[in-house]
Formats: structure tokens, C-alpha cells, sequence
């Protein structure tokens, strides 16, 4: 027996014995049976106490139940309580050879190697044809097309050249290298993949719209309007009974049918009166009452008329029941359900015996045979109440039949994923029937590869080919359209003689002659270039002309798609019911269409356009005129690169700016004003918007016209707002440039700061940095609101306006005071009011002030009452047809002072609803209004308060940032200032030898140089750090003041009681208080900041950066050896290329470079990983653990190149030793040998033992790690591959083990 | 499979019968069936329950220490984490796999290792302190966070009742 196998068998020993270990008493965790010696109990995992141990066969049962398979070799299995891994031993078959052989080894781990392989080949591959091969598809396909339509190549013969360089905006050499390609190639991808991404947004965007808006409750009402009910109400009935009932008979359903209807009707007649008797005054109800009143008369005419009457009477009467339709037959149903018909159905009966006795008799055997059916049915469902949940869901969906009677919906309530599939399959996006059920194989991967090629080529066929070849057509078309008409116009035009008018008044008046030339030369003569140019196929490389013939198409789909259901659906309405199956359903799908169209068109414009137009504008006043005085817009630069970036730049500030805007508008409207005075804003908490529902049903016309509207004044708000102060206030008038960016303090350190790409990639931090600490201080926040609320108290104040904005009805503000003359009015104001002692106590008119002026000369000043009062919404949250009625005036006990013109609000309303404006319900619920004064002038006072607030409003920003900006840069001085000049003296007392004068004064200047810029310029920096300086003063202060008021409410008691014994109570709890509030002191309050997780990343990032420098110094060291190690060695043999091979391990080289990323990738990735295991500490822990970390490092890189340097150092000792003649320092020989001795001025020195062995040191070190490194490694692999080869040849099951500490 | 769980159910009874922990006292219904357990569950102190005796039953799997027991409280009770129909809903009988919340740590769902012991001991946690994240009866979650006062004398009364008072 060999040795392995003993050791093995000494093993199991070893076990065995340890199972005398256990304990008496110890019992398995899970059956809590003992220990025996035929199933012993094992201790397999780091638990300790009563459920130390456990049983085998327990353990596996366990494990089996929760489906893992343990036979697998390498499978680990956790311990439920402890984690940690359970102990396994694998089993051996007996016959195991103690050596693997060779041959079993290599074939085994070539097999794995193999499959590996294929697997990465197959990972690769599917990584290469899917990122990169199907957009270069796209683009091949998309240029074929396009050659097609062109019917030439951009390059005559060479169809290669043309597929890659076709089209391309580069300037193209005659010569094609290898790299042209390659960055053709790469720029061809990138405009593949951008319209990839964009085609596939729209197709998600635009199906989802769809979707949402076939989901929508009113596009079925919408439906209904235009085509009206598919089956009058009695097939409905019928139909309903046919699924109930299957046995049913024809004749009895008829029958049934007729009853339920009468049934109805007399409930309807019913319900009239309850309506008449309960709320005769409510104006819905009314309608309805109309409606049923006309039921009725027709009820009151039936029991005459004949049956065969009363169907043509139904057919009338369901469309006038459709209001309460689907309630009716629901609550039908629902009778039915219960079984209950007792009192009505008695009703019925009699009402129908009038009719006509046969018929009655019928009807009463068709209402016994449905009373047994149903029965039976109740019967069936109380035997099988399985049954019953199955048969609910029928009757809800039958429900839901009149009131959206369009057949799409009814399947999307029962199966919803088929519509989705069909979504899905109308949306063509490329990629993503592959994507789903992914299998990894070879040949699955070409042949989803191929799929997705041939649907690129028919997408890109069907979207851009066709489009565009029938967009030829088109346009020539519509060109020749155009032609007709114009000549048209000229012939009008010569007719009516306008071309001698024209002459005429050239002559006559002058500046006519320069309106003339401007048009003619830039308008027209632009025009028929375009046109031309286009006719001539000279604009082919233009993206925006070439998508001219598709675009037209397209709009000419859509508009037909616009005109053929309009076409369709004439005729039809909620009266007269489109009849044809296939014809509604093309409806539906074309009227889908084109409200999807609408929909996505108006939500574009809120969503992309807006916030675009809101960035482009903020660019033009704010950061161009900041960053770039001087200049028009300051984005194009930073996207010259890739100029459509421009767009996701100003869409991401002009979201952020809207968002801002509407978070000042909340507080103000929260906290500030009343409510109800921005109810032309939409509140967040508003029932009455419904984005979807609004937008379907509103003309479109007018909802551009809001947009264009809102956008107007945001345009105003922005460009006044900040125009004003960035583009006129402060250049032109004031001839300053404190509002200009000029990072002195940067440029001073050779930062290069007018880098468009450098300042987007830095400002936006201090500004996150200064934003989320001012935000983590409370008192920042109340203060701003308290300036907000105050500014409003004022302006509100000045322009009378207090009982409109602030609900806070003053009477001085109720008229104006009339002065003498403007002597009084201008300077002798308070003296003028003091002269009337009963200056508001007894008001005057206008005429009887003017009289009484002259009668009384000691009387300066009166008041004259004017304004109104008028009713205002009393809440933001009203309904737009309520506002109509407001703003009216009234007097004091609420009476109007003319009566409203309902008429013409009413008519208003309709003009602007459209088609489907009844359609709108808005929530009434909190319409409300109060009574408030308002002055005269009211609409300019409004205005004035807007242009007060932008006043206040830049007065607090500009006051902020520049007292930021001159605090932190007068910290500087004195804090930085000191330290700056130590740290110089430093450096220059034990650097350089001789500190000469001059270095201080260049220095003492770019000092003085930087702070004084800093009063003359803005700098993003010190403006930021500033801020969140002033923020943390001002949180202190308020933190002292408010313990200030603690203190003084616990002396007032004192002073009122005066008792000892409470005043010594007091004082100690006066010194509690005091040690509290100091709890808040400055410490906690830097802890506040420090502790925000900005500041742990700031942190992170700066000890990784710390962290990555050193490492790859510690690197870098290591590899330079490797360079003068070839320098050594190959010294001779590259004599003559040694310009060449100077540079194979250059420290400044690109290896370098790469090697530096690489560790950097890993060391953010570590780290990261570091940052999200611990960012739950706090500030100061954090510090410390990471100094200890950084610092474990830092030991292991000195470790690793230690042997390097002490071999450096001995050798340059030695030689200094030896040859001390040759150098003048200690120093020398090491700076010699590390830097000039292999290069080739120096080779006439002759070498000299020392420095031979330096060399010869460093390559045996080096030689002695990578050979152990490889020892190791290879070690490793071989014994990896041995457990391999055991594991899957002669392992046979595994057994447990008890888990010791040396386990690990 | 039946063998193990009976031997189990007899040691772990065994185990009770011995030192039982304070408030509890649970045996088999009758001793052919090991299977279904009586147990009384003594209000815990200081809670509104303080001072009531609760019935639950126990009803063992036939696979028992694989898979969780149920426990019912026979009449039910008013208390969050216990539907209306009695059974109780806490972490510690939830097998591992079926969690559809994912309110739970695996650590904290049944393991073989719990015991009818700890299983009582937990309903007397779960009685003192209501887990409202992951409730059982909507209603009386919503009491209990709003509406303590009334909450606690629902469950007085009921227990008044219970006692026959």
C-alpha cells in the first residue's frame, strides 16, 4: 500500500477517534438523536453549544429538501446559523494511484481547458456580433440604402471604400492606412449605435404611449363618441344570457330579454322620481333626470303601443340611457346573482300583464325557465366552489361590454401578454427577441447573429428605404403643387398690378430699398439655393436634407392616418352605432395611432423641448456671460467633439433649473402666500391633473398654445432674470467684471481653467459639496424663508396687496392717501399724515378732499378708500371651469356687482373644449372661493410684485455669493497665507541651496496677485467653500440665539414668582440647559458636515488617489529594473539601436502610463467595494481605519521593493568606497549608476566591480521573485489540476468533517 | 420521514416536560398523535395581553424538522401578526423558500434547529412587541400604530371574555 493511501486511512482513524470525542448528552440538531458508533454525530461547522452537533444522514436530508445537490464536487454548502462553510471530505476510490498519471492529467485538463475555451470563444463572440457587429450592420445596411437611392457610390468603383467611407464628414486622404479605417470604423459605430438607441427609445416611448393610452378610461369614452355603441342593448342582454345560459333556447332569450328591459325601464322611472325628489337643483342631475324624463314619456307610450314598437323605441332609448347603461346592467346582473327578485319582479309582471296577455303569458314561462336556470347555477355553484371564483370573472368582463363596447379591450382584460406580444412585434426593435431566452451556445450565437441581420435590413428597408423612395415622390408632388400655387400668386399678383406699386414705393420711400435687398438676398436667394442644390443632388452628405424625403413620407402617413379615421367614423356617433366588426376595430387602431401621435407630440415638447430651450436660454444668461464674457453661448464649444451632446447637455440643466424653479414656487406656495393665489400653476398635490387624460382631450391647437405660452414667460423670467444683471447691469453699466469667473487662485498653480472640458468636469462639484451641506443645516433653510417671507410681507405691503397675496387684509391698505401737493406727498409725508388726526377714521372721496384741501389749510393729508373687493380661489387645487367664475368683484356681504355671464363662460368653455370637452371631468372637491380687497391698477400691481421679487430675489444671490466669495478668500489670507510662506521657506532653506530674493518676491506677488483678483473676480472655489462657511456661522449663530431664548423663557418664571428655593432649581437647571445647547457647538456641527456622505467620498477619493501614486511608484520602481537590467545585459548587442531600445521601459513611457490605469481600475474597484462595506461609519473611524489600511499597504509595497533599494544602496556604498576619487558625494555614485551609467555618453567610463555587481544584484533579485512567483504558481496549478483529475475520476460522494480551527 | 419527525416531536416533548420555560405549557393532544399539539400561551407582562391565557394548536408536518409547524390560536386573537382565522404569521414558521415579502432574513425563516420551545417563545416576543412591517391583520395594525389605547382595551375585553368574566 502506498503512502497516500495510508495517510488517508490514517485520516479516517484520526476521525474515528475524534468521534469518542463527543460529549454525553450532545444530541443532533435536527433529530436531536445521540451519538452512536453506526451514526455518529459530527461537529461540521463553526456552531458551538446545543446545536454543535449533528448527524449525517440528518444533515443531508436537510440539505437535499433544500434542493442543492451535494454530490457535485465543489459544491459549498453554508451552515444555516453560523454561514460558514460546512466541513466536506471527499472520498477516494480505494483503487487511487498515489501519483495522477501524466497522461490522465494532461488529457483530463486539456478537456477542461477545451471547454473553457469554447466558452470564452462563445462569450467573445456573442460579445463581438452582438456590441459591435450589429450596429456596424446597421450602418452597412443603412449605406446600401442609401446607395440605392442615390443610384451611385460616393466613390466611383470601389464599393468597399464607399461602405466605409461613404458619407463620412472627415476629410478623406488618398491613402488608406490601417488606422483610417479603424477610426472610420469607430466613428461609424458611434453614429450607429447613437441612432440604435434612439430608434429603440422612440419604439419603447412611443409603444408605451400606445399603451397607455389604450389603458386610458377616456379613449374609450373618446371611441364611443365617434362610433358609438357596437350592439344596442338588448343584443347586449342577449349576448350576456348566451354566455350564462348555454342551453337556453333562442325564443326564451327573447323573452328574457324583454323582461329585463321593462324591468328597467320602471326602475329608470323610479330612480327619475328619487331624483326629483331628493336634489331638484343639481345641475348633473338634471341632465340625467331630462334624459329619463324622455324614457319616461316613451315608458308612459309603450304599454299602447306594440311589442315590435318597443324594439324600435329601445334602439332610441339605449343611447339615452348610456349614462347610467353600464350601472343598470350591472345592477341587473347582479340581481340575477343574488336571486332575489321579489317586489320588482311582481312589478314587472304586472306592468307587462297590461301589455297583453299572450305576451304575458310567454313572458312568464321565459321568467320561470330563468329562475330555474339560475337556480340550477347557484346550485352548481355551491356543489363546486372551485367553480364559483371561475365563473366571476366572466360577468365583470361582460360588465365592462357597454361601456367600452370596442372589442380591444375586452381581450387585453383577459390576456394582456398578447397585446404585449403584438407590441412588441409592431415595435421591431432589433434585439430583442434574441435577448430573451439567451442560450449560449456557438451556433446559436451566428444564427441569432443572422436573425438579427435580416431584421435590421428589413427594419431599416421599411423605415428608411421606403419612406424615403416614396418620399421622392411625394415631394416632387408637393413641389409641383407649390409651383402651381405661386404661379398662381404671380398671376393675382400682376393682375391686381402690384408690381408697379412695388416700383412705385421703392422710389418713394427709401428704407424700403434696404428691407428689399435683405429679403431678396438672405430670404429667397437662401431658399432657392436650398432648393436647387437639393435638385441638383449636391446636399447628399447633410443628415437633415437627406431625412427630408422620410420625414415627408412620415407626415404624410400620419396625416392620412388623421383624415382616414376621421373619414371612417363619419356618420357615426353616441346615437348611431358603428355596426361592422372590422371596420370599428380599423378605427380603433387608426384613432390609437393618431392619439398616440398627439400625445407624444405635446409630451415631447413639455419633456425634451422645454427643458432644452430652458438650457439653451440659461446658457446664453447666465454661464456664457460668467465663464466667457463676452462671448454668445458657452455649450458649443464643450461639445465640439460631438455636437448633438449639446442637447443632453442643455436638457439635464434646463431640468435641473425647472426643477429648482418649481421647488421655490412649492415653498413659496406652502409657507408664504395664501393658496389659491398660484392656482395658474400646477400644485404636485393637484387631483385635476391628469397629464394623459387632459392631453387626449384637449384640441391640440390650444395646448400648443399654452405650452407656447408658459414657455414665453419662462423665457422672460430667465433671460430678464438673468439677463439682466450677467449681460447689462454688470458689463455695460456698472463696467464690472465681478460677475466673470477667474480662477486666479488655479490659474496661479498652471491649471488651465478656461478648458471648457476642465470646468464642466470641476465646477458642478463645489457646488454639490456647498449644496449638500448648506442643506444638512437646518437654520440655512429658515432663514432663506424668513428673508422670502418678509420680502413678500413688504412688496405685498407697498403695492396693497397684502389681502390678495397674504390673506392678511390691512385696512391702511384699502385706499390710498391724497396729499396737499407734492411738497407733502415727496418730503413732509409723516408730517402731512399727522395733520389729520382722523386721517383713516374718517375716509373721503377724491372731490370732497379736494374741497376740503381749500376749506381746511391745516389739513395736509386724507384718505381716499378705492379698489374692490373681489372673489379669489381660496385654494391652488381648483377646477379651471370654477376660476371662470371667480374674479369678480362683489361687495362685503358677497353679493355680485353685476350679474355673472354664465352664458358666455359656458360658451367659452365649448369653444375651447373641442370635440370631446364634455368628456372632461375635473374634481370639484376643493373649489372654494374667499373675498379679498385688491386695489386699482390690480393686473400692474401683480406685475410690479413679480419685478419686486426678482429684485429681492437677485439682491439675496448677488449678496451671498460675493460675501462668500470675499469671506473665504479673507480666511485664506489670514489662515493660508502664514502656512503658504512656512511651507516655502521650508522648501527653500533644505532644497535649493541658495535662497535667493527673488524667488520670495515672485512669490509675495503671485500671492498679493491671487487675493486681489479674488476682489475683482468671481472664483467658483472660493465662492462655494464661502457659502458653506457663512452656512456653518450662521447655523452657530442660530444655535446660540436659540439657546438664548431657552435661557431667557427659564428666567422669566423667576422673575415672576421671585421663590428661593425655584431659583435654585433653576440655576442648575439653567447649567444643564447651557451644557446641553453646548452640546451643538462647533464640534457637532463639523461633525454634521464631515459625517455626509459627499465628504466620506471625498475622502475616499483622496486617499485612493494618495494610495494608487504610491503603489505605482512602488511599481514603477520595480519595473525600472527591468530597463536597466536590459540596459546591462543587451548593452552591447543593441549598440547601434539603442535610440529604439532606450525606450523599452522608459518610467515616462506608455507601459507606464497603462500600467498606472490598470492599477488604478483595480484599486477603484477595490476600494469601492471598501467604501460600500464601511460607508455606515462615521467620519473620524472611518479616517482611522483607513489610515490603517493605507498604511498595511504601504508596508507590503516597502517589503516587496526593499531587497531592490538595500541592494541599490549597498552597491553605490561599495562603489563610493572603493572609488572615492571619482565622486564628490556620498549621493553621487547611486544618482550615477541609477541614471547615466547605461547610457551611451557614458560608456568610454570604464566600469568598475561595484558597479557590476549593482546590476548583477538587481537581475538576481528580480530573477529570484519571478522565479518564485512562477514556482508557485505553477505549484498551483498542477495541484488544482491534480484535485481535479481525483475529484472527478475516483471521488466517490462525500462525507463530513469536523471543523477545527486550523481548518482555514 | 414520519420516524424521524416522531422521534424528534418525542425528545423535543421530553425536553419540555423537563424544564419548560415560564408561560408555556404544550403536550400532544392525545398520545397516539404526535402530530398535533396543545399548547397554553401565557400573556406576557406589561403588554395588553398580560394576564390571558391563550389555547393555540401546533400541527406538526409529516416531515417536521425539514419543514415549519403551523400554529394556530384556537379562538384567535386581536394582535397584528394573527389572521383572523388564528394562525399565527412570524418569521420563525415560514420555511426559507417561500417568502414573497422578502421581509425576512433567511436566519430569521425556519430552520431544523428552532424548537417547539423556541417557536412559543417567539409567539410570546411576538406578543409583546408586534412586528407591523410585515402584518397579518390590516385592522389591527392600523390600531395598534394609531390608536394604541383602543387597541389595548379591545384585547382587554376579549380576554375578559375568554376568561368567561
Amino acid at each position: 500500500m502506498d503512502s497516500r493511501a495510508e495517510e488517508l486511512l490514517t485520516g479516517i482513524q484520526g476521525d474515528a477517534s475524534t468521534y469518542d470525542d463527543v460529549p454525553a448528552g450532545a444530541s443532533c440538531r435536527i433529530c436531536r438523536g445521540e451519538h452512536t458508533t453506526e451514526n455518529p454525530l459530527f461537529h461540521p461547522c463553526k456552531c458551538k453549544g446545543s446545536i454543535k452537533y449533528i448527524h449525517e444522514s440528518c444533515l443531508m436530508e436537510w440539505i437535499a429538501s433544500k434542493n442543492i445537490d451535494i454530490t457535485k464536487s465543489g459544491t459549498v454548502v453554508n451552515c444555516d446559523i453560523c454561514h460558514y462553510p460546512i466541513n466536506f471530505k471527499t472520498k477516494y476510490a480505494e483503487n487511487m494511484p498515489e501519483r495522477i498519471p501524466m497522461s490522465l492529467l494532461l488529457k483530463r485538463s486539456c478537456i477542461s481547458h477545451f471547454f473553457r475555451l469554447k466558452e470564452i470563444i462563445t462569450i467573445v463572440l456573442a460579445a463581438v456580433l452582438f456590441l459591435i457587429g450589429v450596429p456596424l450592420t446597421w450602418n452597412f445596411f443603412g449605406k446600401l440604402y442609401t446607395f440605392i437611392l442615390d443610384r451611385e457610390l460616393p466613390y466611383r468603383d470601389d464599393f468597399l471604400k464607399s461602405i466605409i467611407f461613404g458619407f463620412s464628414s472627415a476629410p478623406i486622404k488618398e491613402d488608406i492606412e490601417s488606422s483610417n479605417i479603424l477610426l472610420q470604423m469607430v466613428l461609424n459605430y458611434r453614429f450607429s449605435i447613437l441612432q440604435i438607441i434612439m430608434v429603440v427609445i422612440l419604439h419603447i416611448s412611443l409603444y408605451f404611449q400606445y399603451d397607455m393610452i389604450v389603458r386610458e378610461s377616456v379613449f374609450s369614452k373618446m371611441v364611443f363618441h365617434k362610433i358609438g355603441p357596437q350592439y344596442t342593448k338588448e343584443e347586449l342582454i342577449k349576448i350576456q344570457l348566451k354566455e350564462r345560459f348555454p342551453m337556453m333556447d333562442d325564443e326564451t332569450i327573447e323573452n328574457v330579454a324583454k323582461i329585463m328591459k321593462g324591468r328597467e325601464e320602471i326602475r329608470n322611472l323610479a330612480q327619475q322620481e328619487n331624483n326629483h325628489n331628493n336634489n331638484p337643483d343639481n345641475a348633473d342631475n338634471e341632465e340625467e333626470s331630462d334624459d329619463e324624463q324622455e324614457n319616461a314619456n316613451q315608458n308612459e307610450e309603450q304599454p299602447g303601443t306594440e311589442n315590435t314598437n318597443a324594439f324600435a323605441d329601445e334602439a332610441v332609448n339605449e343611447s339615452q340611457h348610456e349614462s347610467n347603461a353600464g350601472l343598470d346592467s350591472s345592477s341587473i346582473l347582479a340581481e340575477q346573482d343574488s336571486a332575489t327578485e321579489s317586489e320588482s319582479e311582481s312589478e314587472v309582471e304586472e306592468q307587462i300583464e297590461d301589455i297583453r296577455p299572450l305576451d304575458a303569458f310567454v313572458h312568464h314561462r321565459a321568467q320561470n325557465e330563468l329562475d330555474e336556470l339560475l337556480d340550477q347555477n347557484l346550485q352548481a355553484a355551491a356543489d363546486h366552489p372551485a367553480a364559483g371564483p371561475e365563473h366571476i370573472p366572466v360577468q365583470p368582463a361582460a360588465q365592462v361590454l357597454p361601456q367600452a363596447p370596442e372589442p380591444i379591450p375586452a381581450p387585453r382584460i383577459v390576456d394582456e401578454e398578447i397585446v404585449n406580444d403584438i407590441g412588441d412585434a409592431n415595435n421591431q426593435i432589433p434585439q430583442a427577441p434574441i435577448i430573451i431566452n439567451l442560450k449560449l451556445k456557438l451556433m446559436n450565437v451566428i444564427a441569432y447573429y443572422i436573425i438579427a441581420v435580416v431584421l435590421i435590413a428589413v427594419y431599416l428597408s421599411a423605415s428608411y428605404l421606403l419612406p424615403t423612395f416614396t418620399g421622392f415622390g411625394l415631394l416632387k408632388c408637393y413641389a409641383g403643387l407649390v409651383k402651381i400655387l405661386l404661379s398662381g400668386l404671380f398671376q393675382l399678383c400682376y393682375l391686381l398690378h402690384l408690381p408697379r406699386f412695388y416700383a412705385t414705393s421703392l422710389t418713394k420711400i427709401p428704407q424700403m430699398n434696404v428691407l428689399d435687398s435683405m429679403v431678396k438676398e438672405n430670404i429667397i436667394a437662401s431658399c432657392v439655393k436650398i432648393y436647387q442644390s437639393y435638385n441638383t443632388n449636391a446636399m447628399k452628405s447633410s443628415v437633415i436634407l437627406r431625412s427630408v424625403p422620410a420625414l415627408v413620407s412620415y407626415t404624410t402617413t400620419i396625416s392620412l392616418i388623421n383624415i382616414s379615421s376621421e373619414l371612417i367614423c363619419k356618420g357615426f356617433g353616441r346615437e348611431n352605432g358603428m355596426k361592422n366588426r372590422s371596420r370599428r376595430f380599423i378605427f380603433q387602431i387608426l384613432f390609437a395611432i393618431k392619439c398616440t401621435f398627439k400625445v407624444f407630440i405635446l409630451f415631447f415638447i413639455e419633456l425634451a423641448a422645454f427643458p432644452v430651450l430652458t438650457g439653451l436660454m440659461l446658457d446664453f444668461s447666465l454661464f456664457c456671460p460668467i465663464l466667457r464674457p463676452g462671448e454668445i453661448f458657452w455649450a458649443p464649444r464643450l461639445c465640439e467633439d460631438w455636437p448633438p451632446s449639446i442637447f443632453f447637455l442643455y436638457w439635464g440643466v434646463g431640468t435641473l433649473y425647472m426643477y429648482w424653479f418649481a421647488r421655490y414656487i412649492g415653498m413659496i406656495r406652502k409657507h408664504i402666500i395664501r393658496p389659491g393665489v398660484l392656482f395658474f400653476i400646477r400644485s404636485p398635490d393637484d387631483p385635476n391633473i391628469k397629464i394623459l387624460h387632459d392631453s387626449l382631450i384637449h384640441p391640440m391647437s390650444i395646448q400648443i398654445s399654452r405650452l407656447c405660452l408658459s414657455m414665453f414667460i419662462y423665457a422672460v423670467f430667465i433671460i430678464v432674470g438673468f439677463g439682466f444683471h450677467t449681460r447689462f447691469l454688470f458689463p455695460v453699466l456698472m463696467k464690472s467684471k465681478m460677475l466673470t469667473i477667474q480662477n486666479g487662485f488655479l490659474h496661479h498653480f498652471g491649471v488651465d481653467s478656461m478648458n471648457p472640458k476642465w470646468e464642466i468636469s470641476v465646477y458642478p462639484w463645489p457646488f454639490y459639496i456647498a449644496k449638500q451641506v448648506i442643506e444638512s443645516t437646518s437654520s440655512v433653510k429658515l432663514y432663506i424663508r424668513k428673508y422670502w417671507t418678509r420680502v413678500f410681507d413688504v412688496s405685498s405691503r407697498k403695492l396693497r396687496l397684502s389681502s390678495f397675496m397674504l390673506n392678511n387684509d390691512i385696512p391702511t391698505e384699502r385706499g390710498c392717501i391724497l396729499y396737499r401737493n407734492w411738497f407733502y406727498r415727496s418730503f413732509a409725508r409723516r408730517k402731512a399724515q399727522w395733520s389729520n388726526s382722523e386721517l383713516y377714521t374718517s375716509p373721503k372721496t377724491a372731490s370732497r378732499a379736494a374741497q376740503l384741501f381749500k376749506e381746511n389749510k391745516a389739513v395736509h393729508a386724507y384718505f381716499i378708500p378705492d379698489g374692490i373687493l373681489m372673489r379669489v380661489p381660496s385654494s391652488d387645487i381648483i377646477s379651471r371651469t370654477y376660476v371662470q367664475t371667480l374674479f369678480v368683484p362683489v361687495t362685503k356681504d358677497d353679493k355680485l356687482l353685476k350679474p355673472l355671464d354664465l352664458q358666455a363662460i359656458e360658451e367659452k368653455n365649448t369653444r375651447n373644449a373641442g370635440e370631446f370637452g364634455y368628456l372632461d371631468e375635473q374634481n370639484t372637491e376643493y373649489d372654494g372661493y374667499s373675498i379679498v380687497y385688491t386695489p386699482p391698477n390690480f393686473r400692474s400691481r401683480y406685475i410690479l410684485l413679480l419685478v419686486f421679487v426678482w429684485l429681492f430675489a437677485s439682491l439675496l444671490v448677488l449678496t451671498t455669493t460675493f460675501a462668500s466669495q470675499f469671506t473665504f478668500t479673507l480666511i485664506a489670507a489670514i489662515l493660508v497665507f502664514p502656512a503658504y510662506i512656512f511651507a516655502y521657506v521650508l522648501a527653500n532653506v533644505f532644497l535649493v541651496k541658495s535662497p535667493s530674493k527673488k524667488h520670495y518676491e515672485v512669490f509675495y506677488n503671485g500671492y498679493i496677485t491671487v487675493i486681489r483678483s479674488n476682489f475683482q473676480h468671481l472664483d467658483i472655489f472660493f465662492v462655494c467653500f464661502g457659502a458653506i462657511a457663512l452656512a456653518l456661522m450662521l447655523e452657530r449663530y442660530h444655535q446660540l440665539s436659540m439657546s438664548r431664548i431657552k435661557l431667557e423663557e427659564h428666567i422669566v418664571p423667576v422673575a415672576i414668582d421671585g421663590e428661593e428655593f425655584e431659583v435654585e432649581n433653576l440655576h442648575n437647571e439653567r447649567v444643564d440647559n447651557h451644557s446641553e445647547n453646548q452640546i451643538e457647538s462647533w464640534g457637532t456641527i463639523l461633525k454634521h458636515v464631515l459625517n455626509r456622505d459627499e465628504i466620506k467620498v471625498v475622502l475616499y477619493l483622496t486617499i485612493m488617489v494618495i494610495m494608487v501614486w504610491l503603489n505605482s511608484l512602488g511599481v514603477i520602481v520595480n519595473m525600472e529594473q527591468l530597463y536597466f537590467i536590459q540596459g546591462y545585459f543587451f548593452h552591447d548587442t543593441f549598440k547601434g539601436y539603442r535610440g529604439v531600445f532606450n525606450g523599452f521601459w522608459n518610467p515616462s513611457s506608455l507601459q507606464t502610463n497603462a500600467c498606472f490605469t490598470l492599477l488604478s481600475i483595480h484599486f477603484i474597484y477595490t476600494q469601492g467595494l471598501n467604501f460600500a462595506a464601511n460607508r455606515n461609519r462615521s467620519f473620524f473611524p472611518l479616517f482611522r481605519y483607513l489610515l490603517k489600511e493605507s498604511l498595511r499597504k504601504l508596508k507590503f509595497m516597502l517589503y516587496t521593493t526593499m531587497p531592490i533599494i538595500v541592494s541599490w544602496l549597498a552597491c553605490s556604498t561599495l562603489e563610493y568606497l572603493f572609488h572615492r576619487e571619482r565622486y564628490t558625494t556620498f549621493g553621487a555614485p547611486l544618482v550615477f549608476l541609477w541614471r547615466y551609467r547605461l547610457k551611451s555618453e557614458f560608456d568610454h567610463i570604464e566600469w568598475t566591480f561595484p558597479q557590476h555587481l549593482c546590476y548583477l544584484s538587481v537581475t538576481a533579485i528580480l530573477a529570484t521573485f519571478a522565479i518564485s512567483h512562477l514556482v508557485k504558481f505553477v505549484k498551483k496549478w498542477f495541484g488544482d489540476a491534480t484535485q481535479n483529475v481525483k475529484d472527478e475520476v475516483y471521488a466517490q460522494g462525500r462525507s463530513l468533517e469536523n471543523f477545527t480551527n486550523d481548518n482555514f | 420521514m414520519t420516524k424521524t419527525a416522531q422521534k424528534r416531536l418525542l425528545k423535543e416533548l421530553q425536553q419540555l416536560n423537563k424544564d419548560s420555560p415560564p408561560g408555556i405549557v404544550a403536550a400532544p393532544k392525545n398520545e397516539n398523535d404526535l402530530f398535533v399539539w396543545d399548547c397554553l400561551i401565557q400573556g406576557p407582562p406589561d403588554t395588553p395581553y398580560e394576564g390571558g391565557v391563550f389555547n393555540a394548536k401546533l400541527e406538526f408536518p409529516k416531515d417536521y424538522p425539514l419543514s415549519p409547524p403551523k400554529l394556530t390560536f384556537t379562538p384567535s386573537i386581536l394582535h397584528p401578526n394573527i389572521y383572523n382565522n388564528g394562525e399565527v404569521c412570524i418569521s420563525i414558521l415560514h420555511s426559507p423558500g417561500d417568502d414573497p415579502n422578502m421581509y425576512e432574513l433567511a436566519e430569521e425563516r425556519w430552520s431544523p434547529v428552532q424548537s417547539v420551545e423556541k417557536i412559543l417563545l417567539s409567539v410570546m416576543s411576538m406578543l409583546s412587541e408586534p412586528n407591523i412591517e410585515s402584518g397579518a391583520n390590516v385592522d389591527a395594525c392600523i390600531l395598534w400604530r394609531d390608536n394604541r389605547p383602543e387597541f389595548e382595551r379591545q384585547v382587554k375585553t376579549s380576554i375578559l371574555r375568554s376568561l368567561g368574566f
